[in-house]
């Protein structure tokens, strides 16, 4: 999150709050030989998609009586196909000193905090499998993928749309958190907060019927309750992303 | 097959106890099997409420360890036929609950009685979640006031997600329950109105229970609210049983109450 330094000089740097679209190698099993060659063959496919692609590889599906592959041989590989591996996700082998010596995040061991319960399931980054005959669309960009809610979101929950919009049609209630990608619609009061373009869309918008908001935020810029009370505090109303400021305006 | 009802709340202190004792009397009053279950461990009090403390020998955590079989731990209300309380342990803590436990002792139950009243102990954590886990129905007390409707608010939330129905793929029966309500204050603009309550929890309303001193002096009795039938809380709390097995019944001490000469001359408000 963005915040003002009161300190005399001016730092160098921000840190800003940002959630980006990782798509993750999941590895089913290891042979250097087969990875190398069907890596290949679906970068010779998708030559624009692997351009030096962020990956995170993730390790859970690796049987575990597998021999570890060699970590370095592992990264090789992947860079010869044009893949930039950062990460890794369910770790529970490679020493912590070795990643971090290879410059590797760790990206834990995967879920998530208290998910909307819903007839739909949450949707998972999409995985490029290492060993799959899928003729896969390019993944980075996801089709939209907009979720609608018809019940109330009720304090402590919390509902990521990731790829798409989100449309609530009841009340996101105080205490509530609602984040999507895309826009958010909310057909009630926004009592909670709300998280639009997190993944760093700065063209996504919020509204609401009635603005009662914790805090409202599009791509990391957010205001906080106390500076939303305007003519606009409790009426329908649209939020947007001007430069670096946030707006709100009348519905 | 027993219905299985979960009065909780989130909040402490909003009259989970108090209104589990009058629902659980007012059914059995109605010719219904009831039992109360207290899932307070450490903390009960809905023995004190029924006025049955001095008969507790064996309690729920007995019966979920086997150190005592369910007919041994039930003990019989005097008053009301057909109403029995399984107390909670007082020295144990929740740790002792399971849900293998509890779900046994329910399905023994179950064979046994038309209605289950479960008292959930406040909060989220263990003790409120195993309360509502194998619930059909819950009761959400909530006082007109902004932490309680709050944390009602969050409660519904851990109903639709974390109870067994929830997980099956369906929902638990969900009813408000608006407790120490004084229209007084509501029109002063110091305490929220039902409207306003039920604008932001969205559920149906069940009843309406005034702020009344003779709930107090019930439950230092150690006699349920809803025997003294010439209170108001009690006749409130009679008329949301009505509405809970179906009946139509108009809310009740909605308004403010004008006495003496006053509402004589110049005719009842509202």
């Amino acid at each position: 999150m963005t915040a003002d330094n009161a300190s005399s000089t001016n730092p160098p740097f921000r840190f800003k709050s940002s959630r980006v679209s990782l798509n993750e190698l999941m590895l089913l099993e290891y042979d250097a030989e087969r990875l190398r060659s069907e890596l290949g063959r679906h970068a010779a496919r998708l030559p624009s998609l692997f351009r030096q692609m962020p990956v995170v590889i993730n390790l859970e599906q690796l049987p575990a009586e597998q021999p570890l592959p060699p970590l370095s041989d592992l990264l090789a590989i992947c860079r010869e196909s044009a893949l930039n591996p950062i990460g890794l996700k369910g770790n529970s082998r490679y020493d912590a000193e070795l990643c971090s010596s290879l410059g590797l995040a760790d990206f834990g061991q995967g879920g998530r905090g208290e998910q909307l319960r819903d007839p739909e399931p949450v949707v998972e980054p999409e995985p490029v499998a290492a060993v799959t005959e899928q003729a896969a669309e390019p993944t980075v960009k996801a089709e939209s993928r907009t979720r609608i809610l018809t019940a109330p979101v009720r304090s402590g929950q919390q509902v990521y749309v990731q790829g798409g919009d989100l449309i609530v049609l009841s009340s996101v209630g105080a205490g509530a958190e609602v984040l999507a990608d895309g826009n958010i619609h909310i057909y009630g009061p926004l009592r909670g907060r709300a998280m639009a373009g997190v993944n760093g869309n700065t063209d996504a918008r919020i509204f609401c019927q009635s603005l009662e908001a914790e805090l409202i935020s599009i791509a990391g810029y957010f205001k906080a309750s106390e500076d939303l009370q305007s003519d606009h505090w409790q009426k329908p109303a649209q939020a947007w992303l001007c430069g670096t400021r946030l707006d709100t305006a009348a519905l | 097959m027993a219905e299985i009802i979960v009065v909780t709340s989130g909040k402490g202190g909003v009259g989970k106890t108090t209104s589990s004792a009058a629902i659980g009397t007012g059914l059995a009053l109605r010719g219904h099997k009831t039992v109360l279950v207290d899932f307070d461990v450490g903390l009960r009090n809905l023995d004190l409420i029924m006025g049955c403390e001095r008969r507790v020998v064996f309690d729920l955590v007995n019966v979920i360890n086997r150190e005592a079989t369910l007919n041994q731990a039930l003990i019989k209300d005097k008053r009301t036929e057909g109403l029995f309380i399984l107390p909670a342990s007082q020295t144990r803590d929740k740790d002792a609950l399971t849900v293998e436990g509890v779900e046994s002792v329910l399905n023994e139950l179950s064979e046994m009685f038309d209605y289950i009243v479960c008292d959930s102990p406040a909060g989220i954590e263990k003790g409120a979640q195993l309360a509502l886990y194998f619930a059909d129905t819950a009761i959400v007390v909530t006082n007109p006031e902004v932490s309680s409707v709050r944390d009602s608010d969050r409660i519904l939330g851990v109903l639709q997600s974390k109870s067994r129905k929830a997980e099956q793929g369906g929902s638990i029966r969900e009813h408000l329950l608006l407790t120490r309500y004084n229209p007084t204050r509501v029109q002063a603009g110091e305490m929220l109105s039902v409207e306003d309550v039920k604008d932001i929890l969205a559920i149906p309303l069940l009843g309406v229970i005034p702020e009344s001193e003779a709930v107090l002096k019930a439950s230092n009795q150690g006699q349920p609210v809803v025997l003294d039938q010439q209170s108001d809380a009690g006749q409130a709390y009679l008329d949301a049983i009505a509405r809970f097995l179906g009946e139509d019944r108009e809310h009740r001490f909605l308004d403010v109450q004008r006495k003496g000469l006053l509402s004589r001359v110049f005719g009842r408000k509202g």
